[in-house]
């Protein structure tokens, strides 16, 4: 479905992205996980078009989206959800809601699709016609993404979903995206919890200062761990977050 | 008490015509971080419209409509032609470029018209005025404050009700957010341009008839009271813009009325003063915003 070859990505002079490769499947849910830096959310947003890459190609359903612009990529069926979420606090939640649903406007099934969104994020439905500015951090999380389902992506990417919620909440998103890929959606993750992303997805690529140094299915990355741990910044904790595995 | 009410008739009527002006250069300015320095030659655009239509005898309404409608094209033009290509330069090319438009449509006008002034036909009932209770209420300012309240509540609807409306709402709050959803970024600035249009014309309509005539440079003071209107009221957002023009309105209605008359010929140095001493103490306007300090590529 989706196929990276050779993509660099710089800022001036800096190279964040380089020569990276990566392919997702139909169907298939894949992290990114690295350290801070690592390049996995420039990869997203380069997929998404919001920054241009210097070399490299994008193909999404058989078509390239180099030079595409973001509005152009999201109408192909991708969907991002930032790290930083992309509320829009003036308008209510409804309102956000409802342009999520942007590109699928005048068609007749939205009603029931909007039903299933509440329905699955019953806080969004209670705070329809409040601001979306003073929900909470989680709430603000499933807003982010109810809002991204209404799209119905055939590719929907996640950029530190678990970023910054409490505890419980972040049990509840991996649960979610554990939900969502069930349910055939054809999910990127990017995750600073490798522990858990591990144990959620079906492969998995890890970065290191914006080059690939290991991937596949959980268990080989586990297996590498040594490589995984040292890539990582040598953080102990890193390392051990993936050796423990399950357990923990 | 008459003098009271009638000043409040006076700075309403005024305050509303300056709100629509600040609020056509911040709806722009809210999603492209551009002052547009041609929005006051929109404003003449709709004079001129006014000027060339009124000929043949046609209804007062009919001119008005197509001076609207003559500003919000020429409005979008502006954006096609001249911005959209500067886009995704730098802020300071778009704003080179609000200057250049403004003296091409300035110097169209000198050109094709004339650099002196050309009187339009005001309709009479406008100067005509209605006693009420003791009160001389004016035509023109009763006219006023009704189209710029029905036009306010019209935009209201229009931003909170429909989805191109909610999405320039949310452009100002994260324009690439709002391009990551699916929502064209040329489709919106174009819409923006046409409401920033569309109320110029208004505006025109409304200042034109009251002037009598119209000029090359009819648009500067417009352009400078909604400047003044936008920083006073925060530029931050449409309510400031609103508070900030009605505030002005008041502040100049109440200074012509209660000045004495050998320093009313400085009133406009008052007002200025007033201005300041805002900006002193609130720098960042009298209403808090929300908009990003970020900008659409």
């Amino acid at each position: 479905m989706l196929a990276i070859n050779g993509l660099q990505v710089r800022y001036g002079a800096i190279v964040a992205v380089r020569d990276l490769s990566l392919s997702v499947a139909e169907g298939e849910l894949v992290a990114l996980v690295g350290a801070n830096g690592a390049g996995k959310s420039t990869t997203m947003a380069a997929i998404a078009g919001v920054v241009k890459p210097s070399t490299g190609t994008i193909t999404f359903l058989g078509q390239s989206l180099r030079g595409r612009s973001s509005e152009a990529i999201a109408g192909l069926g991708v969907a991002l959800i930032p790290e930083d979420r992309g509320i829009f606090p003036s308008l209510t939640v409804e309102q956000n809601l409802r342009l999520g649903a942007y590109l699928r406007r005048g068609q007749k099934d939205l009603g029931k699709d909007f039903a299933s969104v509440y329905r699955r994020f019953p806080i969004l439905a209670e705070r329809a016609k409040q601001g979306a500015g003073t929900l909470s951090g989680g709430e603000q999380q499933q807003l982010a993404i109810g809002r991204a389902l209404l799209s119905r992506p055939k590719l929907l990417m996640l950029d530190e979903p678990s970023l910054g919620l409490s505890p419980t909440m972040v049990d509840r998103m991996f649960e979610l995206i554990d939900e969502l890929h069930r349910d055939g959606t054809t999910i990127l993750l990017v995750e600073q919890n490798v522990r858990r992303t591990l144990e959620i997805v079906d492969r998995a690529y890890l970065l290191t200062n914006g080059r690939l140094t290991a991937s596949g299915t959980p268990e080989q990355l586990r297996r590498e761990v040594d490589i995984a741990g040292a890539y990582m910044g040598g953080r102990a904790a890193a390392a051990g977050d993936i050796s423990e595995g399950r357990t923990g | 008490m008459q003098t009271f009410l009638q000043f409040i008739l006076n700075a309403l009527s005024l305050g509303s015509i300056y709100a629509l002006m600040a609020l056509g250069l911040v709806i722009v300015f809210g999603i492209l971080r551009l002052v547009n320095f041609a929005y006051g030659e929109l404003i003449m655009v709709a004079g001129y419209a006014w000027f060339a239509l009124q000929g043949p005898g046609w209804p007062w309404v009919l001119l008005a409509v197509g001076a609207v409608i003559a500003a919000g094209v020429v409005s979008v033009l502006t954006e096609r032609v001249a911005f959209r290509p500067v886009r995704s330069d730098s802020l300071n090319a778009m704003l080179v470029t609000s200057f250049a438009v403004s003296t091409l449509l300035q110097n169209s006008a000198l050109l094709l018209v004339s650099p002196r002034a050309r009187a339009v036909e005001v309709p009479s009932v406008l100067n005509n005025s209605i006693e009420f209770g003791g009160l001389r209420l004016g035509v023109n300012d009763l006219v006023t404050i009704v189209v710029c309240g029905a036009v306010l509540l019209a935009l209201g609807a229009l931003l909170r009700r429909t989805t191109l409306g909610i999405a320039l709402r949310a452009a100002a709050d994260d324009f690439r957010m709002l391009r990551l959803l699916g929502v064209r970024a040329d489709k919106v600035i174009a819409t923006a341009f046409a409401i920033s249009g569309v109320l110029a014309g208004v505006v025109g309509v409304l200042w034109i008839t009251r002037i009598g005539a119209v000029t090359p440079t009819v648009g500067a003071a417009p352009l400078l009271i909604a400047l003044i209107a936008v920083v006073v009221g925060g530029m931050n957002g449409l309510a400031g813009s609103i508070v900030g023009g009605y505030l002005l309105g008041t502040l100049t209605v109440g200074l012509q009325l209660f000045l004495p008359q050998e320093v009313l010929a400085f009133r406009d140095a008052f007002i200025f003063a007033v201005v300041i001493i805002v900006l002193v103490l609130r720098p960042q306007g009298l209403v808090k915003g929300r908009y990003s300090a970020e900008r659409v590529a």
